[in-house]
Parts: structure tokens; C-alpha cells; sequence
């Protein structure tokens, strides 16, 4: 006895089934919302640790309205802004000095492998002690933390420049300087901008642990303050405020990447 | 004669050695007492076995290398404004983060020249090299063959007094190749300056120099210096049915077949 078993024969519901599945995927985050709101209203789940989304949207909306959100967002964001901006310029000018000279490589890079390892926040009292509690120690730890990041990727980045690439510089008669600024430079942007990237969820990291400890004010004192009230819901809104933030923050900064590189995707 | 450049020569190549020390202690001998002349607007191609240091010649001449022993002597007009050599490598060698025509231009950004002369030079040079449709596309969007010829208008854009060109075919396919030793003919008529153009290639020897060095391998010597004499202009096809030719390849082939045959598989 045999069988007829047909193959290959295009299946009608392919397309709307991939359309069924994207629909899902986007509706999938706001069910985990539903399934906690459910669970957190019958008990199923501790109010005081869970509480229902719908409580902490309300909470957000009284944040928002006394301006509180604002503040506290305002006071990071500038933190993260010095820290940041400061600790990759100086990881970009440290990073592109030791990639191209094997001297200063030589003496320094071993002292930024010893010490990268060390947890930055493991630092942050010994800076208080230096530079007095604020501000001060929380934008230093940050830039700390960033420098490190940027640096090594931009050494390595530095190294992986074919040297026919700095040839045609000498070639053309470029200078050191010449060189560095539109070849090392431009050469080594996409690894510029993976270490940007890499630091930029550090940043928050950072910032947030310092917050807990070292501020009155900002995103990180917000939950801190809410867990010594044990009221949670402000916590959850800082919390998620976090994640939109560094999201943000890491499309601003692709966005940055294309328009500094527009060779690398041309259309 | 050694020491003192012949009456008129461009470049005067004096008993260059050169050993490079392998990973594990062992030497090799990359050139042993080259030396030769090369005539101010000539054509010359460097030809040998793989490893036979034709490219650290070449790299010497360039000033990208020093040599242990001996020198190369170039007789540079002062009054040049341009560079006294231009290379282009083997290697795919433009800038990826700059347009067909910020390559071929760029030299002549380094060095100043102003915005509408340099304008003026990148048009005409990448209009010789078929590129006009190109201008303001990045190498990624260009094929190997496109980015080779931005790399050699970039070299002759920058109006050296020596071209140095190290395999600039060496990566692409055979029709490729013939389309650009044909352009390279035509724009060397136009623009006649004297060329160090290190080959493997037998033809393409033939085919663009006025005169061919034969180094032999391991160690990297002079073994013979071999005049081309075919008439100019040349045309890249037509010329493989000269008699002189044939005659030559067969001249050329005899000088390298024992290099090549003992050539290690490491060899590069």
C-alpha cells in the first residue's frame, strides 16, 4: 500500500500568520501589564511590593502634574550630560593617543588594565572624601566610568586600522597631526561608537547607584526615597522612566552615528 | 659608477640590502645589493617570484622602509609643487569614509591647494578614469575595480614626480585588469612621469614598461635588466600579436622559472 504525500505546495495561510505574529509581538508587553494588573487586584500578587500598573499610572500622573518627574529627570539628565559628554572626550583623546604610539602604550595601558577591573562605584567614597559630598563625586564617577570604556574600545579600535590605511596619510604628505585628525580619527569612528554605546548603559548604572547614595535629588533618590517610605509606586515610575530614558538615549545616539558615518550605510 | 646616479637618471637604486628577522630567530633575505637606475620619464616594472622583495624594493623607494644598506637617490626638481612620489598599493587602500572624489582629492586637500584648483584636478582626473557618474559615491557602493582606479587617480591627481605602484591589479579579475593597464597606458601618455610598478605578471609587464628589472628570489638580486623597445602608443591587446613579445615573455619566464619552482608554499 502506498501513500501520496505532496510537498512544496505553497500553504495559503503563510503571510497572514507572519501578520498575526507582529501583531502579537507588539501587543505581548501590554498583557504582561494586563496579567499583573489581574494578578496584583486578586490577591494573587503582594500589593505593597506589586501594585497594580493602574496605581502606578496614577501615581506617575500626580508626579508629572506637581513636576516632581521634571525635576528629578532634569537634575540625572545633567549629571549623566557632564559626566558623559566629559569622561568620552577624554576616553576618545587618551584612547587615540595610545593607539597610535606603541611608547605611550608601553608605559600606560597596563596601568588602565589593572585599574579598569576595579568596580567604579567601589570608588565613589573615596571621591567624596576628595572632592566633598554633591555633585562633584557623581560626575566624576560617571566620567570615570565612561572614560575607561571609550578608551579601550578606541585602542583597540585604534590597533585594528589596516596600516595601508596610514600609509596613503604619509603618502599624501599628511603630518602627525594631519594624520590623526582625517585618518586615525574618521577611521576608528564605529569603534567610537560602540564604546559610546557600551558606556551609555553604564552611565545609568552609575548614575543611579550614586544617586541612591550621594543625592537629594534625581531619578535614583527618587526610588531610594520611596523605598525608606515604603511606597513603591513612585519607585516603579522612576524605574520605568530609567528604561525609557536609556532607550532614548541609545537611539539619539545611532542616530548621532549615522550622521557622522553616513558611508557606512549608504543608500 | 656607485655612489654617483648615472647622467639623467631619475632615481638611483645603490646596493640596497634588506634582511627581515622571522617570528623565531630566522633571517631572510629580502634584497641583496640591488641596484640600478631608472631614467627621469621612464617606465619601469619591477617583476620576480612571490617573496622575492620586489614590494619592500618598492616600499624603500616610497620611504615607507629604510633599507640596512645602501640607498635610493631620487634627483628632485625643487620647483615642483607637488610630491616627489605617490603610491598606489596593493591592498584596497581608499578611505572608506570619504567620496570617489574627497579620495582622489584628498593630497590635494593635505596640501593646502586651493578649493577650485583642486576642483579643477579631481573633474579631469576622474573624468580619465571613467568615474564621472561616481563622484559622490563612497567606496562601499563602488566595485573593486572602481576603487582601484579611484586609488590610482588619487595617485596621479597628486602630480608626483614618481609613481609607485605596488600590484595595483594584483586583486582583480583578468578582464578588469586589461581595462586598467589600458588606462594606465593613456594616462601615462598624457601625463608622462617616471613609474616604479612592481608586477607578477608577465604581460603586464610587457605590456606598460619602457624597461624591466628581473629580480631573482631569496635573496632579492638584480638579475637581469631587460629593454622592452615596443613602439608607443600601445594598445593592450594588439600588442600580444608583436613578435617582440612573444619573445619576451619567453625571455622572462626562463629568467624566473627556477625561482618559482623553488619558491617555499609559505611564501608571500
Amino acid at each position: 500500500m502506498t501513500t501520496q504525500l505532496r510537498r512544496g505546495q505553497l500553504r495559503q495561510h503563510g503571510e497572514s500568520k507572519l501578520l498575526w505574529q507582529k501583531a502579537l509581538r507588539l501587543a505581548s508587553p501590554f498583557l504582561l501589564l494586563l496579567l499583573w494588573e489581574a494578578m496584583s487586584r486578586f490577591g494573587l500578587l503582594d500589593r505593597r511590593f506589586f501594585p497594580p500598573p493602574s496605581e502606578v499610572i496614577w501615581s506617575a500622573r500626580s508626579m508629572v502634574q506637581d513636576g516632581s518627574l521634571a525635576a528629578a529627570v532634569l537634575s540625572s539628565l545633567r549629571r549623566l550630560a557632564i559626566g558623559y559628554v566629559s569622561g568620552a572626550l577624554l576616553g576618545v583623546v587618551v584612547g587615540l593617543w595610545l593607539g597610535l604610539s606603541s611608547w605611550s602604550r608601553a608605559l600606560f595601558e597596563p596601568w588602565l588594565i589593572v585599574t579598569y577591573p576595579v568596580p567604579k562605584l567601589a570608588v565613589y567614597p573615596l571621591l567624596v572624601l576628595i572632592v566633598g559630598l554633591g555633585e562633584a563625586p557623581i560626575v566624576l564617577l560617571l566620567a570615570i566610568a565612561i572614560f575607561y570604556v571609550v578608551a579601550i574600545n578606541l585602542i583597540a579600535g585604534v590597533l585594528s586600522i589596516r596600516p595601508v590605511i596610514l600609509d596613503v596619510g604619509r603618502d599624501c604628505g599628511a603630518s602627525f597631526l594631519q594624520l590623526v585628525r582625517t585618518v586615525a580619527l574618521p577611521a576608528s569612528m564605529p569603534h567610537i561608537f560602540t564604546g559610546l554605546e557600551l558606556a551609555m548603559g553604564i552611565a545609568y548604572i552609575v548614575l543611579i547607584a550614586a544617586e541612591f547614595v550621594g543625592a537629594k535629588s534625581g531619578l535614583g533618590s527618587v526610588i531610594w526615597s520611596s523605598w525608606q517610605l515604603f511606597d513603591v509606586a513612585p519607585m516603579y515610575v522612576a524605574i520605568v522612566t530609567i528604561s525609557v530614558l536609556g532607550y532614548v538615549s541609545v537611539m539619539l545616539l545611532r542616530l548621532l552615528a549615522g550622521f557622522m558615518m553616513p558611508w557606512r550605510d549608504p543608500s | 659608477m656607485a655612489g654617483q646616479p648615472a647622467a639623467g637618471a631619475k632615481i638611483a637604486v645603490r646596493h640596497l640590502h634588506k634582511t627581515f628577522t622571522l617570528r623565531g630567530g630566522q633571517k631572510v633575505v629580502a634584497l641583496q645589493d640591488v641596484d640600478f637606475d631608472i631614467a627621469d620619464g621612464e617606465f619601469v616594472s619591477v617583476i620576480g617570484a612571490s617573496g622575492c622583495g620586489k614590494t619592500t624594493l618598492l616600499r624603500i623607494i616610497g620611504g615607507f622602509e629604510q633599507a640596512d644598506e645602501g640607498c635610493v637617490d631620487i634627483a628632485s626638481t625643487p620647483s615642483a609643487s607637488g610630491l616627489v612620489t605617490s603610491t598606489v598599493f596593493q591592498e584596497e587602500s581608499v578611505f572608506p569614509w570619504l567620496t570617489a572624489e574627497e579620495n582622489i582629492g584628498y593630497g590635494l586637500k593635505i596640501r593646502k591647494v586651493p578649493r577650485a584648483r583642486r576642483e579643477e584636478i579631481v573633474t579631469h582626473f576622474i573624468d580619465k578614469v571613467g568615474l564621472s557618474g561616481f563622484r559622490n559615491a563612497y567606496p562601499a557602493q563602488l566595485s573593486g575595480g572602481m576603487r582601484q582606479r579611484v586609488s590610482v587617480a588619487r595617485a596621479f591627481a597628486a602630480d608626483p614626480e614618481v609613481l609607485l605602484m605596488d600590484e595595483p591589479f594584483g586583486a582583480l579579475d583578468e578582464q578588469t585588469r586589461l581595462v586598467l593597464q589600458g588606462e594606465i597606458l593613456r594616462l601615462w601618455n598624457e601625463h608622462r612621469r617616471t613609474v616604479v610598478f612592481v608586477t607578477h605578471n608577465l604581460d603586464e609587464a610587457i605590456t606598460l614598461s619602457d624597461r624591466i628589472v628581473v629580480l631573482g628570489a631569496r635573496p632579492g638580486r638584480v638579475k637581469a635588466v631587460i629593454t622592452v623597445g615596443i613602439p608607443r602608443p600601445r594598445n593592450v591587446i594588439a600588442l600580444r600579436g608583436n613578435l617582440r613579445y612573444g619573445q619576451l615573455y619567453q625571455q622572462l619566464w626562463d629568467l624566473l622559472q627556477g625561482d618559482i619552482a623553488a619558491a617555499p608554499a609559505s611564501a608571500a
